[in-house]
């Protein structure tokens, strides 16, 4: 346990599903050989098997306290980095007969990958339905990976909580990756060593936001200290217990935290909409939320009357984030103010 | 305890042998058996939990053969391993793999030494074109260097490796042995592992 926990809220109801998120975070972070596969986070269409392919059937966390069993995730689950025939298409004069295409490394065209299921979701006309959920590293409480690393190569920092990977020490055996219930650790099979997510600490501790957080044009993510009562991320997780965290029963206590999605009345046969009734059936929500999700959404959407009604709603508030440094908690410098070390990419996010 | 005589030969570091070669045959073979690193010794608390019950350490033992010359040191593994991992084919995919631990004194602790009794150890990893020394102070500290002045041969064949490995002379006087099955997931402590130490004895004097 660390002294102090930094904890991500994300609001499905605001996601666009625009992965700005996801290519901040790649463009800081996975750009070595070995990386290209890697997306410390992604946003995935739910409901849907995500990334890697039915992570949620491969094990991991705990169960009365004790571990479960987890299993490796192959490539072709995960998605390997593609390659796209822009040369054909773009230049070779085949752009009438050519489609754009995604290639594996080895020439074959995959058969999965992150974000595979943009947009699908689930249900029939007229009362389809899906969300978005940006997927990052949960920097649990109570770590599987941690657990499960024979060589102390993870730690929780305990000034943030952040879980990290130290890369020199880790050799690779990947028994966090099947610990993980998340399955948010990827294997780099160039320098054999597991990496995720590091919560942008070299940010942090200047000060900056995570990438993921300053760069999501819905203003739809907040970081900052569980315990600091005066934050955003405190009132929607503690206070107004609108922010709930992921499949809980797995018993990692994650610290990525999320407003789950209100829906819009499902059509009858009649054609009329059922008042009343959410189109994402609540059984879906409670296995992703818990229990817990039917007072939440209960809550969000008293508020969101109180709000429609002309009264003044803390919680809708929050949620709008009239001024973007809202979101940023205590990590409110700007990351172009800063001094970059010479040689270092020079995106400014 | 077990003992392991290296025979002396006079053939430079350059020219140790392949494992198939007729001079192998000259040195008594020395068969080790293994077992499984024990549950309850497992430094990873899932390892503990999640492979109770679980068959792991699947390498029943290994035969010993060895050789002493001018300034190195050479060794000849052999062990069954019905089916051959030799390459990191997908990130679910570990490596055949076998370490020759060396050790001053027979109360090292054998699971990788001690912070007190620190070892070194000859890591052979069935893609590497050459072993790599280890250095550890207990177990789940192992750390890994390349260094040039160490050498490797192996063959896989009818479900046995048979990998000769090479140095520079050690003054320890016991060694020990792991081998991990790649094609059953073993990895880190997950492996087979002689229990007890095997003492050296030099044909021709330790010097």
């Amino acid at each position: 346990m660390s002294e102090r926990q930094l904890a991500w809220v994300i609001d499905l109801n605001k996601c666009l599903g625009c992965q700005a998120c996801t290519l901040a975070c790649k463009t800081h972070w996975t750009t070595d050989v070995g990386t290209e596969h890697q997306w410390w986070l992604i946003v995935n269409t739910l409901p849907g098997q995500g990334h890697p392919r039915g992570w949620q059937e491969m094990g991991g966390g705990y169960r009365d306290g004790e571990p479960l069993p987890g299993r490796l995730p192959k490539r072709e689950e995960w998605g390997q980095a593609w390659d796209f025939n822009y040369q054909e298409v773009l230049e070779g004069g085949k752009g009438q007969q050519v489609h754009l295409l995604p290639f594996n490394p080895d020439g074959s065209h995959p058969s999965w990958g992150p974000n595979w299921e943009e947009d699908l979701g689930a249900g029939e006309y007229p009362n389809a339905y899906f969300f978005y959920l940006p997927h990052l590293c949960h920097h649990c409480s109570r770590p599987s990976c941690l657990d499960a690393c024979p060589r102390d190569a993870i730690y929780k920092r305990p000034q943030d909580g952040l879980v990290l990977i130290d890369e020199e020490r880790c050799n690779g055996c990947r028994l966090c990756v099947e610990a993980c219930p998340y399955k948010r650790i990827y294997f780099n099979p160039i320098a054999e060593i597991c990496q995720k997510c590091i919560g942008c600490y070299p940010r942090i501790e200047q000060g900056v936001a995570p990438a993921c957080v300053r760069q999501c044009p819905g203003r739809a993510v907040w970081v900052g200290f569980l315990d600091d009562e005066e934050g955003a991320v405190y009132k929607l997780v503690r206070k107004w217990q609108v922010a709930l965290p992921l499949l809980p029963h797995l018993g990692t206590q994650p610290n990525v935290y999320y407003v789950p999605p209100l829906s819009p009345p499902p059509i009858g046969e009649d054609g009329e909409a059922q008042w009343g009734q959410g189109r994402i059936p609540m059984e879906y929500l409670r296995r992703l939320f818990g229990p817990q999700v039917d007072q939440a959404l209960a809550t969000l959407q008293a508020e969101r009357e109180k709000a429609r009604s002309g009264q003044t709603s803390e919680l809708m508030r929050i949620l709008i984030a009239y001024r973007f440094q809202e979101l940023l908690g205590p990590f409110t410098v700007n990351p172009s103010q800063l001094q970059r070390p010479v040689g270092q990419n020079p995106t400014l996010t | 305890m077990k003992s392991l005589t290296l025979y002396k030969v006079d053939l430079p570091l350059e020219n140790v042998p392949d494992p198939q070669a007729d001079v192998w045959a000259r040195a008594v073979e020395v068969v080790v058996p293994l077992s499984a690193t024990p549950l309850e010794a497992q430094t990873s608390a899932y390892v503990r939990s999640v492979w109770r019950g679980r068959p792991y350490g699947l390498t029943p033992y290994v035969a010993v053969r060895a050789f002493h010359g001018d300034g190195w040191v050479a060794f000849r593994l052999s062990w069954p391993c019905p089916a051959k991992s030799d390459r990191l084919t997908d990130d679910d995919a570990f490596l055949d793999a076998a370490c020759l631990l060396f050790a001053s004194s027979n109360d090292t602790p054998i699971a990788m030494g001690s912070a007190e009794r620190p070892v070194e150890g000859w890591l052979w990893r069935a893609d590497w074109p050459r072993p790599r020394l280890v250095r550890a102070q207990g177990p789940g500290t192992s750390l890994r260097e390349e260094v040039a002045s160490l050498r490797a041969s192996a063959v896989w064949e009818r479900g046995h490796w048979i990998v000769s490995l090479a140095g520079p002379r050690r003054a320890e006087g016991f060694i020990a042995i792991a081998i991990w099955q790649g094609a059953h997931q073993e990895r880190a402590g997950i492996k087979a592992y002689s229990p007890s130490w095997l003492s050296l004895s030099w044909e021709g004097g330790s010097e």
